[in-house]
């Protein structure tokens, strides 16, 4: 399911069946429905305008690009199945598409407007893992499989600008981020690192490893610990900690706060299986702070901790650690606050001001499964398995919740 | 016979061996002799000595002994036979001389002996100690072998460690290699098998797109109720070449701006750039330059470079303005100009660093001396003004809180107020009464001084009168009348000018009281001048000399108290006091001579 960027239409896609339904916020009898039929229907999004539907088929035989304006439908022939073989320029203009003809990986970029094929050229990668246009539109970042680290960099008139490559042999690049100011492309890699790449020689700026001792004195290690309920008492006001934490009251279940631990510290580490495919180890998850001051990232050996990379000063700021494995963060769009969620029944905020675990409230267990920010940053959803919890935050930081109920159809 | 035997000396084996048996032959003498040689014995030599000469063998001991003697080459025992067939007679003189040389002999040879033991002795320890040197040396020996050994042997061994370590690592490295070369053509092999795989697959996907189109079935469409517009409101466009290329215009475009705006951004912090190493050039010029005083070459060197740089850089910043900051012998001249100012910077500092090293290596042990002695110096003194000051606030304290703990007695209270200031009040006293009694001198004294004033002044108006008597006869007795009033005019401007000067050196309060008098007393006085003064003009002047004197010294005597000392204010008001006294007196007395 999915809406239009301009929020007019909403997409809902039934893979199964191969079918797409849009319904029309404005004209609420205004309907549509596309059927792939044979083709089937593997993944089905917007197009930037909100006005083109694209359908990858089954086993990515093609992308059909069916108009809403027109009801014209177009096809793009071997698309490439990999992890993101679709990007989107921020601006909505241009399309970057990989495929893969011959045993070669190339990349096409269409105009958005008329699906007309700006440029298609081919790509120096064994098996282009995915591309990721830079937020200001004018370079694409293409990367390889983990199987080998490369990434290249070609700029939006398909001229290659510079190819980066950090080892070779072991398993390569595992996530790929830019700076919300392109200055950087932040890539995650198998062995644990973070390199930042800057946009004015494409080399190297530093790298950040994630290890699992910290041993420098100016990190703040958040650590997220147990605090034994009260017993039979339902309100009490526990001295806040260093860390800044206000549980809520009501500890119906049972409450955490974050506590500063003293450095050195190290961390829960997981042994990841050698012997299998995809390993949980190396940085899989990395987030650019909006205003491209701070770097989130996970190390899946470590995956309980979430690290945060100051870029001023190009150093490790702070980790926080939690107590069940982290499932995902997000940034407020507006400003530098981060919010994670590990699965349990609180959602945890983070800002260089200090950090807070709240508890969403209502009865049972509310496991945060998801999250997702507004746009302006006010509001944060929280989505559970059958429920999600809209979290209000206002500028006193006292947290409302309202309470929904989530569609389990999809 | 016997007696000799017995006196000869015990310890001698040869005569022990002479005087063995004598019944035996000399041949079982000779066996017995050899036997018995090293036993030294004392207990069986009178048996010895008696067994070999017994009273029955005389003749044949004596011919015995004579033999062996001879054979030894001693003289002859017997003497020399007169004839053949007579008895040889034992000659005593020989027999006592062989004695003395046997026992001569027999000293000697105990001496050698002796000696030789001592040496055998001596040889005997000294070869001890040579064999146990040769034997520790030996075992030494022995032991340092056994050690080079056994070093060798683990030298060998480290060695041997050594050389299996560098072989195991080379073996790890080819083993590296050859898994790198294994994985490299594995990766290839797989690459190869993945294409081969995928051509299959795309092949299979073809196929089925083919299939797929062909089938062309209704269900692949698109139901839409009514078209939609476009987000923007406009109409869609035909696909034509000019799209195309409109298309590539606008691509174009886009880039064209990012490379604008990040050119403008670069360029901005280029401009931002230099302008702080400009601001860093002139900070450290103006750093540099003050150093001028110092009297150091380099320093002259550094400033005069710094001077000839900064016209450099003046030249240089205008020309920099003018072109626009990007040029690139612009940009180097910066730096080198930089560069330049930081070495000197740099090398100033490290002289600096230097001169401060020396300095504290030089003078370090002794200010650190003398400043650590004064510094315990001074802290003493500190401590013990902090004692004192301690002991000082106690005792106040202690003060303090008995008043106040006493505070509510009043009489002792009051006494206690009395105690502290009576030693004041008594010294008050004390001084007081001094005071008192050093008044009581000082009146006593103004009044003796006014007494004796007084009685000067009267001493002196007798004085005056028996004068002027004096005087009066004398012009009396000299009769001149024929002076015209010149003289007395004279006179009495002398007498005037005497009278004013008289009248001077007065006090003005005199004066005040002075002139009617005067005025009165001198026409009388003129009067009576031109009556009765003499026309002598020597007598005259002397008599204004001894006037004027006269004034003089009344002057001199009213000046004197003037000129007294202030203080005594008493004594002063006396005097003036004195002089006015006199004044009358004195002018009737002198009515004569007109004072």
């Amino acid at each position: 399911m999915e809406w239009s960027a301009d929020s007019l239409f909403i997409l809902c896609a039934m893979y199964k069946r191969g079918l797409v339904q849009v319904w029309s916020l404005e004209q609420p009898e205004w309907h549509c429905k596309i059927d792939e039929g044979s083709a089937g229907l593997v993944a089905s999004c917007w197009s930037p305008d909100g006005r083109h539907i694209l359908n990858t088929t089954e086993f990515h035989l093609r992308v059909t690009v069916w108009s809403l304006c027109t009801k014209s439908v177009s096809y793009i022939k071997y698309p490439k199945a990999c992890q993101q073989g679709m990007a989107f320029t921020r601006d909505g203009r241009y399309m970057a598409l990989a495929e893969r003809r011959d045993c070669k990986d190339f990349v096409s970029i269409f105009v958005c407007s008329d699906w007309q094929l700006l440029r298609h050229f081919d790509t120096d990668t064994q098996d282009l893992a995915g591309v990721e246009w830079a937020p200001n539109g004018c370079v694409l970042a293409v990367w390889d499989s983990c199987l080998e680290y490369k990434v290249l960099l070609y700029s939006l008139d398909g001229r290659l600008l510079s190819v980066y490559s950090a080892y070779e042999w072991s398993l390569g690049i595992k996530s790929v981020a830019w700076s919300p100011s392109s200055q950087f492309l932040a890539i995650g890699s198998y062995d644990g690192k973070v390199r930042l790449l800057n946009h004015v020689t494409w080399k190297m700026t530093t790298e950040f490893g994630h290890p699992a001792a910290i041993s420098n004195p100016k990190t703040v290690v958040y650590r997220e610990v147990e605090k034994s309920p009260p017993p039979g008492l339902g309100h009490l006001s526990l001295p806040p900690s260093r860390a800044g934490a206000r549980p809520l009251t009501n500890a119906a279940a049972s409450e955490s706060k974050y506590e500063v631990a003293s450095v050195p510290i190290s961390l829960q580490t997981l042994k990841p299986a050698a012997d299998r495919a995809n390993p949980r180890m190396g940085v899989g998850m990395l987030a650019f702070s909006p205003d491209s001051y701070f770097l989130a990232t996970r190390n899946d050996n470590i995956p309980n901790a979430v690290w945060v990379w100051d870029i001023q000063k190009l150093r490790l700021f702070v980790v926080l650690e939690q107590l069940c494995p982290v499932r995902s963060f997000q940034w407020d769009p507006q400003q530098p606050r981060l919010a994670i969620c590990t699965g349990g029944n609180k959602v945890y905020l983070w800002s260089p001001a200090g950090c807070v675990s709240v508890q969403v409230p209502g009865e049972g267990d509310f496991p945060v499964l998801a999250l997702c920010w507004h746009s302006s940053g006010d509001s944060l959803a929280l989505l559970g398995k059958d429920h999600f919890c809209l979290c209000f935050l206002e500028t006193s930081k006292d947290v409302g919740a309202a309470f929904g109920r989530r569609d389990s159809c999809t | 016979m016997g007696d000799w035997m017995t006196v000869t000396d015990p310890e001698s084996q040869n005569i022990s061996l002479y005087t063995s048996e004598t019944k035996m032959s000399p041949s079982s003498l000779y066996s017995q002799q050899v036997l018995c040689s090293s036993i030294p014995l004392s207990k069986n030599v009178h048996s010895f000595f008696s067994a070999f000469c017994t009273e029955e063998n005389i003749e044949q001991s004596i011919s015995y002994l004579d033999q062996e003697l001879t054979t030894f080459g001693f003289p002859s025992l017997y003497e020399e036979p007169k004839s053949k067939e007579a008895k040889k007679e034992l000659n005593i003189v020989a027999v006592l001389n062989c004695m003395n040389e046997l026992l001569v002999l027999q000293r000697k040879n105990l001496l050698a002996q002796e000696n030789v033991e001592t040496q055998n002795l001596k040889l005997g320890s000294d070869m001890d100690h040579l064999q146990s040197c040769y034997a520790k040396l030996k075992e030494q020996l022995e032991a340092s072998r056994r050690e080079i050994i056994g070093l060798q042997e683990r030298d060998r061994q480290l060695q041997c460690k050594n050389r299996n370590l560098h072989q195991l690592l080379k073996n790890e490295k080819d083993e590296v290699q050859k898994l790198q070369n294994i994985i490299a053509s594995r990766a290839t092999q797989y690459n190869h098998d993945m294409k081969r795989k995928e051509r299959e697959y795309n092949k299979l996907k073809e196929r089925l797109h083919q299939l797929v189109m062909n089938k062309k079935d209704k269900k692949i469409a698109m139901d839409v109720l009514n078209y939609v517009g476009r987000a923007d409101g406009k109409r869609g466009s035909w696909r034509t070449g000019k799209t195309e290329a409109r298309n590539e215009d606008e691509m174009y475009k886009i880039l064209l701006n990012d490379y604008e705006y990040r050119q403008k951004q670069i360029l901005m912090e280029n401009a931002e750039l230099k302008k702080v190493l400009q601001q860093m050039k002139k900070e450290m010029i103006s750093l540099l330059s003050p150093q001028k005083k110092t009297p150091r070459e380099r320093a002259d060197e550094s400033t005069g470079a710094v001077i000839s740089d900064v016209e450099e850089d003046g030249g240089e910043l205008s020309r920099e303005s003018m072109w626009d900051l990007s040029c690139e012998t612009v940009r180097e001249q910066l730096t080198n100009s930089i560069r330049k100012q930081w070495r000197i910077l740099k090398s100033h500092v490290e002289k600096l660093d230097n001169q401060v090293s020396k300095v504290n290596l030089e003078g370090f042990n002794d200010e650190d001396v003398i400043s650590r002695q004064d510094h315990e110096q001074e802290t003493e003194k500190l401590e013990l003004e902090i004692q004192q000051c301690k002991e000082m606030i106690k005792t106040q304290q202690q003060l303090l809180q008995q008043q106040l703990a006493t505070a509510c007695d009043d009489d002792t209270t009051s006494l206690l107020r009395d105690c502290y200031l009576l030693e004041e009040k008594e010294r008050l006293k004390e001084e007081w009464s001094l005071f008192k009694e050093q008044k009581k001198n000082f009146e006593r004294e103004r009044r003796s001084f006014t007494e004796a004033a007084i009685r000067l002044g009267l001493e002196r108006k007798a004085f005056e009168e028996e004068r002027a008597s004096w005087l009066k006869q004398q012009f009396l007795n000299m009769t001149t009348f024929d002076h015209p009033n010149s003289e007395n005019v004279k006179l009495f401007s002398a007498f005037s000018g005497s009278s004013d000067q008289d009248n001077l050196p007065v006090h003005s309060k005199q004066r005040q009281k002075k002139p009617p008098s005067t005025s009165n007393g001198s026409p009388v006085c003129t009067s009576k001048m031109t009556k009765s003064l003499p026309a002598s003009p020597t007598l005259d002047s002397c008599q204004t000399r001894s006037c004027v004197s006269e004034h003089s010294s009344v002057s001199v005597l009213t000046v004197t108290p003037e000129e007294m000392k202030p203080d005594q204010v008493g004594r002063e008001c006396t005097s003036q006091t004195w002089s006015v006294v006199s004044r009358p007196g004195a002018q009737p007395g002198c009515s004569v001579d007109a004072l």
